[in-house]
């Protein structure tokens, strides 16, 4: 009598688990063909114009800022940058990366507004990454977004030297900053 | 029989009341909407402005260059320079330079249209 009852109720879980597993498989299959869907019939709107809702956005920031932490554990950061590190980083930074990042009072680039994700400016993200952080960024660059990885074409002091003017300049004022241009390049006086 | 007049006559305080609830909210926006808020915050997403200020409802806008972008319905001045209206919002927007010379926030080179959107998207943010 009770291993009757034992059996049937055995034999009813291994049907709930067999209609949960095909309900599951089916979920699989749906959301498989919706994604295939997706891409072979442009369902996905990838123009620049519309900008990520705001569940992407934060996912793709949030892996980018994950995945940095992650891989720059064994970069030894230096303990400190000379003045003429920074100094040598301002005049790659104008040259490379002002066009996309800005400065203090500096606006970027006007075309950069359409890159999607827009470029930021990097005047306070020494304090969100760490020196070692800044350099993976800009050795390695941002998958699927507008920043190249530099270590290619720069050498690892050169590297170094833009993360010595990133880690400077939270304390440049605008008005240093439109002299340090002005000196750089007498055209660049006015935006 | 019910009377027509007569119900209209019981209903016609309810939009005072109405009237009266809305003026009681302190929190409620009081200027009129100078733009788009829907395409302001595009822009406002677009123009970086978030790697600046910290926007509340905004993804990956955290920065603390500037002041956090907050009660503006209920501000009493722009960047403590200019009393907050609609017109000194969007001026602010537009030339923060001509403003505030030598302030980190540079000139974007926006257009009245795109500024007044902005301003009105930065209205609806608490
Ligand atoms: C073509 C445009 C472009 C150029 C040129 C460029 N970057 Fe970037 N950079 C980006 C974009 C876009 C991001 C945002 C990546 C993301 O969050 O998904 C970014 C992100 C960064 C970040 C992380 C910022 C943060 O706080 O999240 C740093 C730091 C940075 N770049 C530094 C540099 C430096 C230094 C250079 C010059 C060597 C440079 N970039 C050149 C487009 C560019
Ligand atoms: C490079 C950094 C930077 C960028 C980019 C930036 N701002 Fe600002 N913003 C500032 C700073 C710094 C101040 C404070 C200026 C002052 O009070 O003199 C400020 C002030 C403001 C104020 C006044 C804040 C208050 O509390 O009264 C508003 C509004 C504002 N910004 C809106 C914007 C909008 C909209 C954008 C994008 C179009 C933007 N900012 C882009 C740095 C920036």
């Amino acid at each position: 009598m009770l291993a009757a009852a034992r059996a049937y109720v055995a034999a009813r879980w291994r049907g709930l688990a067999g209609a949960f597993a095909a309900g599951v498989a089916a979920v699989g299959v749906v959301g498989g063909v919706l994604g295939l869907a997706t891409v072979a019939f442009g369902l996905y709107d990838t123009t620049a114009t519309n900008p990520h809702g705001r569940v992407a956005a934060w996912a793709l920031h949030h892996t980018f800022i994950n995945s940095v932490r992650r891989r720059s554990g064994d970069v030894a950061g230096p303990p400190g940058f000379t003045a003429a590190q920074v100094a040598a980083g301002f005049d790659q930074y104008a040259a490379d990366c002002a066009m996309c990042h800005g400065g203090p009072g500096v606006d970027r680039a006007r075309w950069v507004r359409q890159l999607e994700p827009s470029p930021p400016f990097v005047i306070d993200s020494a304090r969100q990454f760490t020196p070692a952080q800044l350099f993976v960024i800009l050795r390695d660059g941002v998958k699927m977004s507008a920043m190249p990885a530099w270590g290619e074409t720069r050498t690892t002091a050169e590297l170094w030297n833009y993360v010595a003017f990133l880690e400077a300049l939270p304390r440049i004022s605008p008005a240093e900053y439109a002299a340090m241009r002005h000196a750089r390049d007498p055209a660049e006086r006015e935006h | 029989m019910l009377d027509g007049t007569a119900v209209i006559r019981s209903l016609s305080p309810l939009p005072l009341l109405l009237a009266l609830a809305a003026c009681a909210q302190p929190d409620r926006p009081h200027w009129p909407v100078v733009g788009d808020a829907a395409s302001g915050r595009v822009w406002t997403e677009r123009m970086g402005c978030g790697s600046c200020h910290i926007i509340p409802g905004m993804e990956n806008a955290t920065g603390l260059v500037g002041p956090p972008l907050i009660h503006f319905s209920r501000r009493t001045m722009v960047a403590g320079y200019l009393p907050n209206t609609p017109p000194n919002l969007v001026r602010w927007i537009k030339e923060p330079q001509a403003v505030a010379p030598g302030n980190a926030m540079p000139n974007a080179g926006l257009s009245e249209g795109q500024a007044r959107d902005i301003a009105a998207y930065l209205y609806t943010l608490d």
